[in-house]
């Protein structure tokens, strides 16, 4: 059910996935207007994939405004396209049929988030960037505590991934409640919107946002600079995509029990 | 009944607050095919997807082989149905056979060989390259077909199956409607064509203002029976329905007659109760 579902979803929508991969691309050339960590004299390929991933306007607005342009509709299109009665035949519950679709966000987040360091890094090559050396804040901290570059970096793709997982399991909850994909999208956008509005005017509100999570270099120790963001930390971010994810996961299963699952009428 | 596949037990739907179905109660057993017409908008549909399991009923109960399809914990979902309910969708841009391999994906039951004898069965290419966006919609309807039964399911869920096919296609969807009664799955078919129900169903049950109404409750054969004399004739004539004299077979008198009997035996045996002296009964008399 899961291989069907992600090659199904693959098959579905490979129109949009260009169009995704060729605006990342086009963001990936233009990353270098979102390095925002100007006291950095040389900075290298990782100091810059750190800096632009964690940037405000990446985070929390582009990629999940991007990623879940790709993944709104994975339900509700197989509902309105009259698709699902062949699915259904064939499964053995409306649960496992709806675990497959989050499975299918999973392997779309890794997908894109792949696709997006290894568009960023081409970037950073063309640009001339070195890869040896690491003088961001973020790695300096981590260095202190004793923690590899790498492991940093992998971390926060591990975040990006599991965040725009989450995020996807929110949107696929909201497309079922709604009965409507653009809706449950613009509640992704709205959402970004709101996190960068609490970033810039209230970082108190901001740590309780869903979005935040994927800025990852200003969680505590990487950034010491605000007091406000002490509690902002890996754990804290962490605990909160878990919940996130099991809240949407329930909510999603309450309503596709028992939801009529037809929307031609 | 025991060999009964498929079950409606005064069900009740609404949806978007009005009345769709009403306490229908259908059962459809082994080797049955039985046919539902309705006007647009009557409910003929909603009770096909309540057979499937994507509505579930706000009252009674519904029971494919045997057990209940009811939400559960899981949003439990009927086995061993096919169904085609509406216009088929497929992937565009993939060919027929691509599409019902990756749907054949999903259980792993059929194999690909198994797939293109399917769409050899309804009249497809399996080789062919063409995209199904460049299908005819009969094309899509066969297509549609073969996802249906290619598992080879024991009941057999179609709407309006005959939709956008030409006269092969209908003979091509009565053989295998007859093909898998015969290995005693049952089907329910909805159609507006009178004609094709009354050919296909051996019961028929018109829905109207959500409730089920039974139209026909066996299959109207047409037989053709060869009798001793022309008085047995007359005394069938009074007995039977729509009784037509032919001509004459080998000297005695043959008629044609229309009835629900379900062998040539029991048609022999209602006729010899009767008095009647037959040489020959048979069943489909053209």
């Amino acid at each position: 059910m899961i291989t069907f579902d992600v090659l199904h979803f693959f098959l579905r929508t490979w129109k949009r996935l260009l169009v995704v991969g060729a605006l990342l691309m086009l963001f990936s050339l233009l990353s270098f207007l979102f390095f925002d960590d100007f006291e950095l004299q040389n900075p290298s390929i990782w100091d810059h994939l750190i800096s632009t991933f964690s940037h405000q306007f990446i985070s929390l607005i582009f990629f999940p405004v991007l990623y879940t342009l790709l993944i709104a509709d994975l339900v509700l299109h197989d509902l309105k396209e009259n698709y699902a009665p062949f699915i259904l035949a064939r499964a053995s519950s409306r649960v496992s049929w709806y675990l497959a679709k989050v499975s299918t966000l999973f392997y779309v987040a890794f997908l894109f988030v792949i696709v997006a360091v290894g568009m960023w890094l081409t970037a950073g090559l063309l640009k001339g960037l070195s890869w040896d050396t690491f003088s961001h804040p973020t790695f300096q901290h981590a260095g202190e505590l004793g923690q590899s570059p790498f492991l940093l970096l992998a971390l926060m793709l591990l975040f990006y991934i599991v965040g725009l997982t989450v995020a996807g399991a929110f949107v696929l909850w909201l497309s079922l409640q709604l009965e409507n994909s653009i809706l449950a999208w613009g509640g992704i956008v709205l959402l970004g919107l709101l996190s960068m509005a609490a970033f810039n005017a209230n970082r108190a509100l901001f740590i309780w946002l869903p979005l935040s999570q994927l800025m990852f270099k200003i969680h505590y120790p990487y950034d010491q600079l605000d007091p406000k963001l002490r509690s902002f930390t890996i754990s804290w971010s962490g605990i909160y995509l878990v919940l996130w994810l099991l809240l949407s996961l329930i909510f999603g299963w309450l309503r596709v029990r028992r939801m009529n699952l037809s929307l031609k009428g | 009944m025991s060999n009964e596949l498929l079950l409606f037990d005064k069900v009740s739907k609404k949806l978007g607050g009005k009345p769709i179905i009403q306490e229908a109660t259908l059962s459809v057993a082994k080797g049955e095919v039985v046919g539902i017409v309705g006007a647009n908008g009557s409910g003929k549909t909603t009770l096909l997807r309540l057979a499937t399991g994507m509505f579930y009923p706000d009252q009674g109960e519904v029971r494919v082989a045997g057990k209940v399809v009811r939400p559960g914990l899981l949003g439990n979902l009927p086995v061993m149905i096919g169904a085609l309910i509406e216009s088929p969708s497929f992937l565009p841009y993939l060919s027929g056979l691509k599409n019902l391999l990756l749907l054949a994906s999903i259980r792993n039951q059929v194999d690909e060989e198994g797939v293109r004898e399917t769409m050899i069965q309804v009249g497809l290419d399996p080789d062919l390259r063409r995209p199904v966006r460049a299908y005819s919609l009969g094309m899509r309807q066969r297509l549609g077909i073969a996802q249906a039964i290619m598992e080879d399911p024991q009941i057999y869920i179609f709407d309006e199956p005959t939709n956008a096919l030409d006269t092969k296609g209908v003979e091509m969807f009565a053989e295998i409607l007859a093909e898998r009664v015969q290995r005693e799955a049952c089907v329910v078919l909805v159609s507006h064509d009178q004609g094709e129900i009354d050919r296909f169903c051996d019961r028929v049950y018109r829905v109207e203002e959500g409730r089920l109404f039974s139209l026909r409750e066996g299959r109207v054969k047409s037989w053709r029976v060869v009798m001793k004399s022309l008085e047995d004739v007359e005394k069938a004539a009074l007995l039977l329905k729509n009784v037509q004299m032919i001509g004459r077979q080998k000297g005695y008198p043959a008629v044609i007659c229309q009835g629900e009997w379900e062998t040539e035996a029991e048609l022999h045996h209602y006729l010899s109760q009767a008095g009647i002296q037959l040489v020959e009964v048979q069943v489909n008399a053209s």
